[in-house]
């Protein structure tokens, strides 16, 4: 059998707390977390708010968000442990290799600038595309993934389209640079049910379409109608 | 007691150093307020700790008087300030609808001129006495006191309990003082003491310009006027109310810093 | 024709502060008119004579009732004619006119210095968020916010002109001094008043760009694999302009009013120490004048910053 694309090992990831009037503690967030994807396929993390589902999400990036810092483990992606580069070779991976889809992407997209603009940086940054190459990807994205007006939606700013259409325009940022594996981070946490539905199934599709390697998509609880839509799209779920 | 950061205790303990050398100044200080106990700016000796002043009066006795009037009268205009203040504040928001908006654009009016320019105005035909200064620091500050309370009552107004206190047919006093009030408190009493600072800085400001505390009366802005040409001679005179008000004033800010951080950090849940 | 939004915002903004500066000066002429004092009673003293009294009450107009007395002195200020002094008669505007010119020169030197530092320094405490630089600034920006402008001033004339003997301890110019040795005058005070708003501008800088820094599309951008100056270049810095313009601008209101006490520590022949100088001599018309321009100029100002950030927000320079 082949590597996996990203294999996770004994991964530890803490952070500190400054409880008020005391010494700043260390805490445990992930105790030793081991997992595999294979290129090509979909795996969910499942687990209560505050389980660290998206810290393990991010740590496929090797970043820590707010003080929260890897302490421990191995991560490996396409061969190699990332948590051994440096932040310069770090930077090639994100953007690059890796992309993530944030929760908000209300707040996720600078609101002083405009959607293209940021959806294809990473892309021409990473000297993935050309500057035109990554415009022509970014339109074929918005198509795919169902956004009205492909041509020209790109020339607005982000206050200027609905919420549901900026989550895809999220996935369209994450999937321009042509990257192995997408990080989604509860990608329809802040939509309302039924935009839910029509992102996942535009997110699916242009998965399918774009013949995206795989992702880690995390979904939260209650389990009772989430697991729902984590089953729907994951072709393996791990809690 | 032990979960006080040191920076706070500190704090603490010189503000209420300075309080109870205001309070007790009558039998802390060797001379009397306006007493010519020798000559002019004699250098700090074991007789006169921080010399005289410009007419051969005890600086140190005049230090501590002047922190009792300057005291006093800050403490008096953030009495007033505040009462009014979050009187009228937690009023508005109560009330709401015209109420609120009449008496909010009137304090917007009044916050569009700087403070010290409004109190010099006034003061060009008022008589400058202690209860007028009160009165005036105490106006002019319930403004910000206002806006401060009014926002953190329409915060909670909107909040369930309050919903149902309404709903239960409750009167405003019974809203304000049982509902709105003791959630508003710790914002507040940070407020106060912000607002205790800039009194002190604004009272010793007015006296400074000779628009405040009249002579022979000491207050620490006044001790600077008397003794400003002493500057020139290299005596230091002047300075001691300087670092007086400094350390008040950053004592204060102390405290005040660690109260706001103690409410917002139980606020913050997680830390 | 439609007006785009955002000039619709401003001129309803100009017109708030026309109608704020007319309310302002109602409220300064009721602050000095309509109070219980009385202003003949000030200006002779307790002793005066009750004809005394009278005649100079004929003489003040106040016995004309207030609004008659307002509408006058509104209608003369409108003309540029701000009335004459009641202690040695003399035309106001010609006497305001240099002064506020000597005014404005100090106020702007101190923002030529105060306003850079205070973006750099603002930026330095980021960069070293809750290090040694970012707590030493605080320490020190904590105990400039805590004295009096006069006292800071005392205490740099002390040190500085006195001790050291680098600058000289008050502050005189004319129109026959270069601009060099005007500067020289002005040095310790335009000192004081750097440390007097630098505290609170490099405090409200250092808030809006930390505030900006948190957001999470500063996140994305780190997670594109942004370098950190291309973050700060591409991501922050079109955000935190606004807010950063906006705390320069209060503060420089605020500085307009430091300007009065420190003008009277250092002697220097601009408004603030004539204002103060007035007050004192109860000379109302002259504290009318000069009340009302340090009003105009604070509104003015209060005015820009708001249209800065209506100007700097893509939500309304680009509306749906």
């Amino acid at each position: 059998m082949t590597e996996p694309l990203l294999k996770v090992r004994g991964l530890k990831i803490g952070a500190t707390a400054y409880p008020p009037g005391e010494r700043p503690v260390a805490i445990k967030i992930v105790h030793g977390v081991d997992f595999d994807l294979e290129a090509g396929k979909v795996l969910g993390l499942i687990g209560e708010s505050g389980a660290g589902k998206s810290t393990i999400g991010l740590s496929a990036m090797a970043y820590g968000r707010g003080g929260v810092e890897i302490t421990g483990g191995e991560v490996w992606v396409n061969g190699r442990d990332i948590l051994k580069e440096n932040l310069r070779s770090l930077r090639r991976l994100r953007g690059a290799e890796v992309t993530y889809v944030s929760q908000s992407a209300a707040a996720s997209f600078n609101p002083a600038k405009k959607i293209m603009d940021q959806v294809t940086e990473a892309a021409i940054y990473q000297n993935k595309f050309s500057k035109s190459e990554a415009e022509e990807r970014a339109v074929e994205l918005f198509r795919k993934l169902g956004l009205p007006d492909p041509e020209n939606i790109g020339n607005r700013y982000p206050h200027q389209v609905s919420g549901g259409q900026l989550q895809r325009c999220m996935t369209a940022l994450a999937l321009c640079p042509e990257p192995d594996l997408v990080v989604f981070d509860e990608p329809t946490t802040a939509l309302d049910v039924t935009t839910q539905i029509d992102v996942l199934a535009a997110i699916k599709e242009a998965i399918a379409a774009t013949a995206l390697k795989p992702c880690i998509s995390r979904m939260t609880s209650p389990w009772s109608h989430r697991s729902a839509t984590t089953s729907w799209c994951c072709n393996k779920a791990k809690w | 007691m032990k979960n006080i950061p040191i920076s706070a205790m500190i704090g603490l303990f010189f503000t209420g150093l300075y309080f109870l050398m205001a309070i007790f100044a009558p039998l802390l200080a060797p001379y009397g307020m306006a007493e010519i106990v020798g000559d002019v700016w004699e250098p700090s000796s074991s007789q006169f700790l921080l010399g005289t002043d410009s007419i051969g009066r005890d600086l140190l006795s005049r230090m501590i008087y002047g922190g009792r009037t300057t005291i006093f009268i800050a403490t008096a205009a953030t009495i007033l300030s505040f009462t009014l203040g979050s009187v009228l504040g937690f009023f508005a928001a109560v009330s709401g609808g015209w109420v609120d908006q009449v008496i909010s654009r009137f304090v917007d009016l009044i916050m569009s001129i700087p403070s010290l320019i409004f109190a010099l105005v006034v003061l060009s035909v008022m008589p400058t006495t202690v209860p007028i200064l009160i009165l005036l620091m105490g106006l002019l500050d319930s403004t910000r006191v206002y806006r401060l309370a009014r926002a953190v009552a329409v915060d909670i107004t909107v909040m369930d309990y309050v919903e149902a206190a309404r709903l239960r047919g409750e009167k405003i006093g019974w809203i304000i003082f049982r509902e709105t009030l003791p959630n508003a408190l710790s914002p507040l009493v940070a407020e106060m003491g912000l607002r205790f600072i800039f009194a002190v800085l604004f009272v010793s400001t007015l006296s400074f310009l000779g628009l405040g505390v009249q002579p022979p009366q000491a207050d620490w802005g006044g001790i600077v006027k008397e003794n400003k040409e002493g500057i020139n001679y290299g005596i230091q005179a002047a300075l001691y109310p300087a670092y007086a008000i400094a350390t008040l004033c950053i004592s204060i800010n102390l405290v005040a810093d660690w109260i706001l951080n103690r409410t917002t950090s139980l606020k913050g849940g997680r830390g | 024709m439609l007006m785009h939004p955002v000039l619709k915002l401003i001129a309803q903004r100009l017109a708030l502060g026309l109608l704020l500066l007319f309310a302002a000066s109602v409220l300064i002429f009721a602050g000095t008119s309509i109070l219980p004092g009385d202003v003949a009673q000030s200006i002779l003293g307790q002793s005066a004579t009750p004809e005394a009294l009278a005649n100079m009450r004929r003489e003040l107009g106040l016995n004309d009732p207030a609004l008659t007395r307002y509408f006058a002195w509104l209608g003369g200020v409108l003309q540029g004619d701000l009335g004459t002094a009641l202690t040695n008669g003399r035309d106001i505007a010609e006497s305001l006119g240099g002064r506020l010119k000597n005014t404005l020169f100090l106020a702007f030197w101190a923002a030529a210095i105060s306003v850079p530092l205070a973006i750099f320094l603002g930026l330095l405490a980021v960069r070293y968020k809750d290090r040694w630089p970012d707590k030493l600034i605080s320490a020190v920006t904590l105990t400039t916010i805590s004295i009096p402008e006069f006292m800071i001033g005392y205490v740099l004339i002390y040190w500085i002109a006195i001790k050291w003997r680098l600058f000289p301890s008050v502050a005189i110019i004319n129109d026959s001094m270069s601009l060099g040795e005007k500067l020289n005058a002005i040095a310790i005070p335009v000192m004081v008043l750097t440390l007097v708003v630098l505290a609170h501008m490099m405090r409200m800088t250092r808030a809006a760009i930390l505030n900006v820094m948190q957001s999470a599309y500063i996140e994305t951008a780190e997670l594109k694999g942004l370098g950190m100056l291309k973050i700060i270049r591409k991501h922050a810095f079109p955000n935190a302009i606004a807010p950063i313009v906006n705390v320069v601008m209060l503060n420089l209101a605020y500085l307009v009013v430091g300007v009065v006490v420190v003008e009277v520590v250092f002697a220097y022949p601009g408004m603030g120490q004539y204002l103060v100088d007035h007050v004192s001599k109860r000379d109302v018309p002259v504290v009318q004048a000069s009340g009302l321009i340090f009003a105009a100029v604070y509104i003015g100002l209060n005015l820009v910053a708001d249209i800065v950030s209506i100007l700097a927000n893509p939500r309304l320079r680009h509306p749906k």
